[in-house]
């Protein structure tokens, strides 16, 4: 049971860690500031996620999993907002946003 | 216990306190409160003067209700009674005679906030000077920093904030240092309190188990109190300091707050490493050979200088040479002729500074030389304390700066053949070169000038009463240190045997 | 354990040098921020909790905040050569003097800074061993702070029970300090002159002030980061933590709010009047608690506080009360050197 327990934890883990790296990567990988910020929101969310998840499960649920579910109630909130403003930096400031990416006004949508 | 031993603390705290206050006050009501706790704190630091005269012991007072390695404390003898008195006297002084400057000088929003930092600044000097405990010092050094920072860029004018950003650069490099070589000694003595910690050294100096480190340590700390007290190598940012703040403020600047982090090194030699180390380690040679260089060079760029208070800041560079000389020197005599001369330069430095301002005043607010002719006579009290404190510089007999280039020179004596030869020798050019640009400064003002100029206007010392009569203190101030010098000679002595 | 301090101390030399070395200011200060976390790790590592919490919140957050908006202020976001000179400073940098001048200007600091690391790695390896039980600083003091602290000062929280009360003193000298600081910010940044008013909302042009995603993330973030200061606070004498670092969590919470909601909503519970006032009444309190015990310890009177029930929330005597001015002091500073940094007024 405790090796079973161990298995899942250490998969979610992985998981955790892995989307925290291929983020990384995506991070050096682009070039335009949407892209690196798109692969940066992906780790800050769904790796710490995973990773919290994979620490819960290991530890148990005490106190210390509550205040691991706290801290993620905290970056799933801050994280996406932060995002959410630079995109939106990005998009006031730049006049050449459609060299970069396609626009599309409120109504086309 | 007597209740005159709790007046250390509380000359600090007042001062502290009114600092607190003044931040809600106007300008005026800060400026009355400030001067009101100054002189508060004048007389009670004159009461702890004459207390351990009298009793002739020095006192341990307890921060709190834990005892020496455990609690701060704070310590009081003859010596810090004879600092306290004539700083927070040279303050008072110095903040009176030129409060119409200061508020013509700074913004009136911002006055009280010049007054708060004078207020903190002198809390940090007092704790500086009374304070047992290395790191409540390093506490208050930084205060002293902050604040006299502050004083430079309160005038928003000319290169003050660039002299302010010179300033804090190279006085932050020195706090560094010092902050290192403390927590170092933390490591090696396991103490922050001066007695525990001498205690510890004097074991470690005896089974020489950790020489290198305690060198170290020692280089660490006096560099870093060098730099921050502006020896020669480490004065670039002086004269402009000194030159473009408000004349308080640099009167302040240059008699108190640069004496403090030098009486600091010495609490520090004698008090937590034991003078016999210093001598034998022969470490201070360094010092030594600064202070010749500074007595020297400051003295040649204040010959070079064509702005007056330029010329006095430059003064001051060769005038902290003498200070680091004396200490250099390794012998008990030096360390009296420093400390005296401490006083003696915090007397006459900031005299020389509010009576220039009066004097390039009267001359249309210029202070280059041709301009200043005839000063003397549109500003006769400025011109008289300007000539005093000039002479007192070059070294009149009857003037404190005689007694003080005496007592050093007396002091090398004693000292090892080589440095005689070296100090009398040094001692002596920088005489004469205190002489060629002081002497010629007066004869300047003092020379009629050849056209009346419009902006000239003549200056009668019942306009402003208060500010005469506080030149007139600062001169008898100045004559007192000179003629019973042998009285605060003797206290100087006794104050630095009970730091032992 | 060893290696993972040991890759820290790496990453922390790396972070210095590229700081130092860094071309452009804006990745001076990330890295500086950088820098800072990596410390407060080192001193989660050294079992220093209460200084980990203020090296973040001080270190990575407001002052790496504080950069970011003089950086704003003199432009030096955004430009597109950032190293571009003036005629006059090229000029002057031209001449064969100022050249052989830098020249032995470089040289010579690289001679000093080499020469001070060889002494200083010199001595430490003279000094004696980390972690040794028979260091000198293992002696009667650090003994009686961990031993008796719960007995003498009440405070489960050892690190609490010295800083306010063995050694009191340093600590009000280190809340003056802060005091002072915040005066010459006032000096250098306060502008009585222009109306900041304009100013600021001309500087608000760019900034995400009515942003409804922001405004709702901050309607739920605001009170939970003012909940967890608060808790740091009161919980200094029993947890790790204390005056410095919740106020600095709460003064992050003020800046936090003051960027989603604009000056005017801050404005209404938070101006220059209430900073005033609470800074004053917060070290009017300590000085006058603090002078009463150092007068009443110094003359061995009974000081008369209770310490109370240790472990309790209201015990150990002064260090509560005390702890709360200090976090007042502090969260106010930090909010008041943003907005001055920000526009100049308050």
């Amino acid at each position: 049971m405790e090796m079973f327990r161990f298995m899942i934890a250490a998969i979610f883990m992985f998981c955790g860690v892995f989307c925290m790296a291929s983020a990384v990567f995506g991070m050096f990988r682009f070039r335009y500031v949407l892209n690196r910020m798109h692969t940066a929101a992906t780790a800050d969310t769904f790796g710490l996620l995973l990773t919290m998840i994979g620490l819960i499960i290991w530890k148990g649920f005490g106190f210390e999993a509550l205040k691991m579910i706290i801290i993620v109630g905290f970056f799933w909130v801050s994280g996406p907002v932060s995002s959410h403003l630079i995109a939106r930096m990005e998009v006031s400031t730049n006049k050449k946003l459609e060299e970069e990416c396609e626009v599309k006004k409120y109504g086309e949508l | 216990m007597d209740f005159i031993r709790n007046f250390p603390f509380f000359s600090i705290i007042i001062c502290m306190f009114s600092g607190i206050i003044t931040s809600v006050l106007s300008g005026k009501k800060a400026r009355n409160l400030c001067i009101g706790a100054v002189s508060i704190v004048t007389i009670l630091s004159a009461c702890v003067l004459f207390y351990t005269m009298q009793t002739n012991v020095s006192f341990i007072y307890m921060m709190g209700h834990f005892p020496a390695p455990w609690g701060n404390e704070i310590r009081a003898g003859i010596l810090e009674g004879v600092l306290a008195t004539v700083f927070s006297l040279i303050l008072l002084l110095s903040l009176v005679s030129a409060y119409h400057r200061t508020e013509e000088d700074i913004e009136a929003t911002k006055l009280n906030l010049f007054y708060l930092l004078i207020d903190l600044l002198l809390s940090s000097l007092l704790a500086i000077i009374y304070t047992n405990d290395l790191f409540t010092a390093y506490v208050f050094v930084e205060i002293n920093t902050i604040a006299a920072c502050g004083l430079i860029m309160i005038r928003q004018k000319g290169r003050t904030f660039g002299a302010a950003l010179r300033y804090m650069v190279m006085s932050l490099i020195g706090s560094g240092l010092f902050l290192i070589g403390l927590s170092l000694l933390y490591t090696l003595t396991g103490h922050l309190l001066m007695s525990p910690a001498k205690e510890a050294m004097a074991k470690i100096i005896a089974t020489d188990s950790y020489h290198m480190p305690v060198l170290i340590v020692l280089v660490l700390m006096s560099i870093g109190l060098a730099i921050k007290s502006g020896l020669y190598p480490f004065h670039s940012w002086m004269p402009d300091a000194y030159s473009y703040s408000t004349a308080s403020a640099s009167a302040v600047l240059s008699g108190l707050v640069s004496k403090a982090y030098i009486i600091l090194l010495i609490k520090i030699i004698y008090r937590v490493v034991g003078i016999d180390f210093i001598v034998t380690s022969k470490m201070m040679n360094v010092l030594f050979v600064f202070g010749l260089v500074g007595m020297i060079m400051g003295s040649l760029n204040a010959i070079l200088e064509k702005d007056i208070r330029r010329m006095i800041a430059y003064s001051s560079v060769a005038q902290i040479g003498y200070i680091y000389m004396g200490i250099g020197l390794g012998v008990e005599q030096g360390y009296v002729a420093a400390v005296y001369h401490i006083l003696h330069h915090a007397a006459t430095k900031a005299l020389l500074f509010i009576s220039v301002v009066g004097l390039s005043n009267v001359s249309g607010g210029s202070k280059l030389f041709p301009d200043l002719r005839g000063a003397g006579y549109r500003h006769r009290s400025a011109g008289v304390a300007f000539a005093v404190g000039s002479f007192s510089m070059v070294g009149l007999p009857t003037l404190s700066g005689f007694i003080s280039k005496y007592l050093f020179a007396t002091a090398a004596m004693s000292a090892s053949p080589k440095k005689v030869f070296l100090t009398l020798v040094v001692l002596a050019v920088s005489t004469i070169l205190n002489a060629i640009y002081f002497i010629h400064t007066v004869v300047t003002i003092y020379t009629p000038a050849e056209e009346e100029k419009p902006e000239f206007e003549r200056h009668h010392w019942r306009e402003k009463p208060w500010v005469a009569f506080s030149l007139l203190l600062f001169i008898a101030l100045n004559f007192a240190l000179g003629v019973f010098s042998q009285p605060i000679v003797d206290l100087i002595t006794r104050g630095l045997q009970m730091f032992g | 354990m060893e290696n993972f301090r040991l890759i820290l101390l790496i990453f922390l030399v790396l972070c210095a040098l590229f700081v130092s070395f860094s071309k452009n200011l804006l990745v001076s200060v990330v890295i500086f921020m950088s820098y800072s976390l990596i410390m407060s790790i080192i001193w989660v590592l050294l079992e220093s909790p209460d200084l980990a919490i203020t090296e973040a919140a001080v270190g990575a957050g407001v002052t790496s905040v504080l950069f970011f908006i003089t950086l704003k202020r003199i432009g030096a976001i955004g430009k597109e050569h950032p190293d571009e000179q003036d005629e006059t400073t090229k000029e002057i940098n031209s001449r064969p003097a100022v050249k052989q001048f830098g020249k032995f200007y470089k040289g010579a600091a690289v001679t000093l800074g080499a020469a001070i690391i060889f002494a200083l790695l010199l001595m430490v390896s003279n000094l004696p061993a980390f972690g040794d039980a028979d260091n000198p600083y293992n002696n009667e003091v650090s003994e009686r702070y961990l031993e008796k602290s719960i007995e003498e000062t009440g405070a489960v929280n050892a690190v609490t029970g010295m800083i306010l009360d063995y050694r009191a003193f340093d600590t009000f000298g280190e809340s003056c300090v802060l005091f002072i600081a915040a005066a010459c910010v006032l000096i250098l940044l306060r502008d009585d002159k222009t109306d900041t008013t304009a100013k600021a909302i001309q500087d608000e042009k760019f900034e995400p002030v009515s942003d409804t995603i922001l405004q709702t993330s901050a309607k739920i973030l605001f009170p939970a980061i003012l909940m967890f200061g608060i808790y740091i606070l009161v919980n200094g004498h029993l947890s790790p933590g204390g005056g410095f670092s919740g106020g600095a969590i709460m003064g992050a919470g003020l800046i936090l709010h003051v960027n989603a909601f604009g000056y005017k909503k801050t404005q209404r519970f938070f101006n220059e009047k209430t900073y005033k006032r609470v800074t004053v009444c917060a070290l009017s309190f300590y000085c006058i608690a603090k002078s009463y015990s150092f007068f009443t310890g110094a003359n061995h009177l009974e000081s008369h506080i209770p310490l109370g029930n240790a472990g309790d929330i209201i015990s150990s005597g002064l260090i509560l009360p005390l702890n709360i001015c200090v976090g007042l002091v502090v969260a106010c500073t930090m909010y008041a050197f943003y907005t001055l940094f920000k526009k100049g007024g308050m």
